[in-house]
């Protein structure tokens, strides 16, 4: 189940908060609870192993962190098995592919590749409760009372599958401040989601065709003109996606009053590729710099030390995204104008603020290049395209970009004016007026057409 | 009071507005909408519309359409007419039509040569497509694109199916926008190439081989000039098939496929199947040619429109012995 499907948005979540506004305070936890399993469950039926996978890790850091808060002599020894539990999962699950194909290339091995599939929302819910136990073993807090105010962390279902990464101490402040339920509140949340809504099912998924095309097509014969729009496509398409489903999240957490921490913050606007990720998918790299590269000694050690530090953070963040070398070349590029900017880049782009923008944009805008082509063995079939070059397999259909409906188009240029900020600028200032709400209303209903057209009728469906 | 409808007013809108659409939809397109709105799957609204086409299934091959026009000839052994065995989906094949050649035998005393009219699949020039049109969907779209067949015209779009041809309203080069019926009322095609039925998986096969064979017989009285191909639904890779969404699996289109190529009579419709040269001999489509698993990668469209043009049926009538 996720958050732009018809029967979360019509029954699952009106659902829960109806029960979850009639419950006395105390219950609201175990209510939680028990709805954020049922929607795991839903997004999980074929794999019923998943939820299981899910409740131990749940238990195993609770008691973990029982362990830590009493502060006593195998501490160290607690947090790092505990630590080692929830990388093992990740190991077995995301990675073991990856390695055991590279000990046969290199190793000339003949081990069997594993296809495991990934758990829905283990990255995001082992990183979390890393982070969980990080805080707990630096006295940050003192770790859930109770099974059920871990699981309430945990298993929080508007963050679990997708994040935002939230951290215990802040989250468990926002649950305790949150004030009784009310229709404001819920009207607040529902504005939010909205925005979210309408973000990945009318600017993502739409604008997102536009890639679905080029590969579809094969990079080695889309048209140059397609080569430059589907890689700006993706850029949005990305953008919109992921921000919007995190909107969403934030947007459920407003409606019971509780705080998810921010997720992007117009991260197109950033002056630099350091920026940029202080901007886009904040949480993670909030978790990246406060649990890797702060212990590692940050930039407190010297230059070298700082760059070392900086090359482990984004080898590793590169992984997180995925188990390829693709993901890992990511990292590295990433790591490299990160690097650089912090050596002398930086106060270049500082003096020439649109010379800053330019930079940013290109470099990361090529970045998701890497990101989106996934084979690496096809980015250079892709950059060949870009700059005109031909190869002799190719078959290019020159008109091939405008195939794509005008919609389409006006949706690009709608995207392009969010990438600004400007219509978030707008929606946080004047959120309260009549007009907005008259706004939200036609842009839900028509995510909502979307969604009925696409999952009613399988040739819109499939669009074959 | 005016404040807390203020700061409640977009939930109020939209607690209002449910009910409102509920009715206008269920009223448009009938009370089991509403189902959909909220959600539930098609198969549960509607029920399965499938039928069961279970793995292995294959129909016998169409009955042998030129058994009735042979009067004086010689017949082949019988053997060579026996129809296959089920077989298993693994070893689904690609259906051609089994026709066996035509004899002339002649009397001691008749001077001309024993000739055989049989089916071939030839190799043609670029120019055989300029009166050629080519009906169909995404797919057929990626050959109009990509496919090199010279001046053919193609009515294609995006979701066609045999459901919706007649209304459907497709860009034909030098005749604008225009549906099936109208494009058929301003030219003439000495060659209709149609392929269809992709999008149609979830209907029962029965339903949407009765409306192929419905449009081909109108495609008949429009076109009566034409000769009609009808073109294998290229099948999909074995991992899109696995994921059986909405009934497109490898054996119902290959199913599918089975009805349509009953229409062939070799006199003014014939068959032809591709999946011969880009199946992966198990009954899928090779997953080399297709990222998304139903659409060949551009390169592979104009490898497509060469198959075509090298692959063309047609009797044609030889000699086999002079005398």
């Amino acid at each position: 189940m996720a958050f732009s499907q018809l029967d979360f948005i019509f029954i699952f979540l009106p659902v829960f908060l109806l029960v979850h506004c009639i419950l006395p305070k105390q219950y609201r936890g175990l209510w939680m609870t028990i709805a954020s399993l049922g929607f795991y469950v839903c997004g999980t039926i074929a794999h019923p192993e998943f939820i299981l996978i899910l409740v131990l890790s749940l238990f195993v850091n609770y008691f973990a962190g029982r362990g830590l808060a009493k502060n006593g002599k195998g501490k160290k020894a607690i947090f790092a098995l505990a630590v080692l539990y929830n990388v093992a999962w990740l190991v077995v699950f995301k990675y073991l592919g990856f390695i055991t194909t590279n000990l046969n290339e290199l190793a000339g091995l003949k081990l069997s590749v594993p296809e495991l599939v990934l758990p829905l929302g283990i990255s995001f819910y082992t990183f979390q409760s890393i982070s969980y136990l990080a805080d707990v073993y630096k006295g940050k807090t003192e770790g859930a009372a109770s099974i059920l105010d871990m699981a309430v962390f945990i298993l929080m279902f508007p963050k679990l599958t997708s994040g935002p990464i939230a951290r215990y101490p802040e989250l468990k402040r926002s649950i305790d401040a949150a004030p009784e339920p009310s229709l404001a509140g819920v009207n607040r949340g529902f504005l939010t989601f909205t925005l979210g809504l309408g973000m990945k099912v009318l600017l993502a998924d739409r604008i997102g065709a536009i890639w679905t095309g080029a590969y579809n097509i094969g990079f080695d014969s889309i048209s140059t003109p397609h080569a430059w729009l589907s890689m700006i496509a993706y850029a949005m398409q990305l953008y919109f996606d992921f921000a919007g489903y995190s909107m969403m999240a934030i947007g459920i957490g407003e409606m019971i009053g509780i705080k998810l921490p921010d997720n992007f913050d117009d991260p197109y606007l950033s002056k630099s590729v350091s920026e940029f990720w202080r901007r886009w998918h904040i949480t993670l790299g909030a978790w990246f710099r406060d649990y890797i590269y702060i212990p590692l000694g940050g930039n407190r050690e010297g230059l070298p030390r700082t760059i070392l530090n900086l090359f482990v953070v984004w080898l590793l963040t590169g992984l997180w995204h995925g188990a390829s070398w693709s993901f890992v070349i990511w990292g590295l590029y990433l790591f490299f104008f990160i690097a650089i900017e912090r050596l002398f880049l930086k106060k270049l782009l500082d003096k020439i603020p649109f010379l800053a923008h330019i930079y940013t944009i290109v470099v990361i805008v090529f970045s998701w290049l890497i990101f989106a082509v996934g084979d690496i063995s096809q980015i250079p079939v892709y950059v060949m395209r870009l700059f005109g070059a031909v190869s002799a397999e190719a078959n290019i259909f020159a008109g091939d970009y405008l195939t794509y409906g005008t919609q389409t188009y006006i949706l690009m240029g709608v995207g392009l004016i969010f990438c600004t900020g400007l219509p978030f600028k707008a929606f946080r200032k004047y959120r309260e007026k009549p007009w907005m709400s008259i706004i939200m209303l036609a842009i839900f209903w028509y995510a909502v057409y979307n969604l009925y057209m696409s999952a009613g009728d399988p040739f819109m469906y499939f669009n074959f | 009071m005016r404040k807390k409808i203020l700061n409640s007013l977009y939930v109020i809108l939209l607690i209002v507005s449910i009910p409102i659409v509920a009715v206008a939809l269920a009223k448009t397109a009938g009370a089991e909408s509403l189902l959909r709105l909220i959600g539930f799957p098609e198969d549960m609204i509607y029920g399965a519309e499938t039928d069961s086409v279970e793995e292995g299934d294959t129909d016998a091959l169409p009955a042998d359409p030129i058994a009735d026009v042979r009067e004086t000839v010689i017949d082949p052994a019988e053997e060579a007419n026996e129809k296959p065995d089920r077989v298993a989906d693994e070893d689904v094949v690609p259906v051609v039509p089994l026709i066996e050649p035509k004899r002339r035998a002649h009397a001691i005393s008749d001077p001309h040569p024993v000739t055989e009219t049989r089916l071939v699949y030839k190799e043609v020039e670029e120019s055989f497509f300029d009166d050629a049109l080519f009906i169909g969907d995404s797919r057929m779209v990626g050959i109009a694109s990509y496919g090199g067949l010279g001046k053919a015209k193609f009515f294609c779009k995006v979701s066609l199916s045999t459901a919706g041809i007649y209304s459907a309203t497709a860009s034909v080069s030098g005749y604008g926008n225009v549906t099936l019926g109208q494009l058929f009322k301003k030219a003439s095609f000495g060659k209709v190439f149609i392929m269809l039925g992709i999008n149609e998986c979830a209907s029962k096969l029965d339903t949407t081989g009765g409306r192929y064979k419905d449009l081909v017989n109108w495609v008949k009285q429009q076109q009566p000039n034409a000769t009609i191909y009808v073109m294998a639904n290229l099948l999909v890779t074995k991992a899109r098939s696995d994921k059986n969404i909405y009934g497109i699996t490898n054996a119902r289109l290959i199913a599918l496929n089975e009805r349509q190529a009953e229409n062939a009579d070799n006199e003014t419709v014939f068959y032809m199947d591709c999946n011969e040269y880009f199946g992966d001999g198990k009954g899928n489509l090779s997953s080399t040619y297709s990222g998304d698993g139903v659409h060949p990668y551009g390169k592979y469209y104009k490898t497509w429109g060469q198959w075509i043009r090298e692959h063309v049926p047609m009797m044609e009538t030889v000699v086999i012995s002079e005398w």
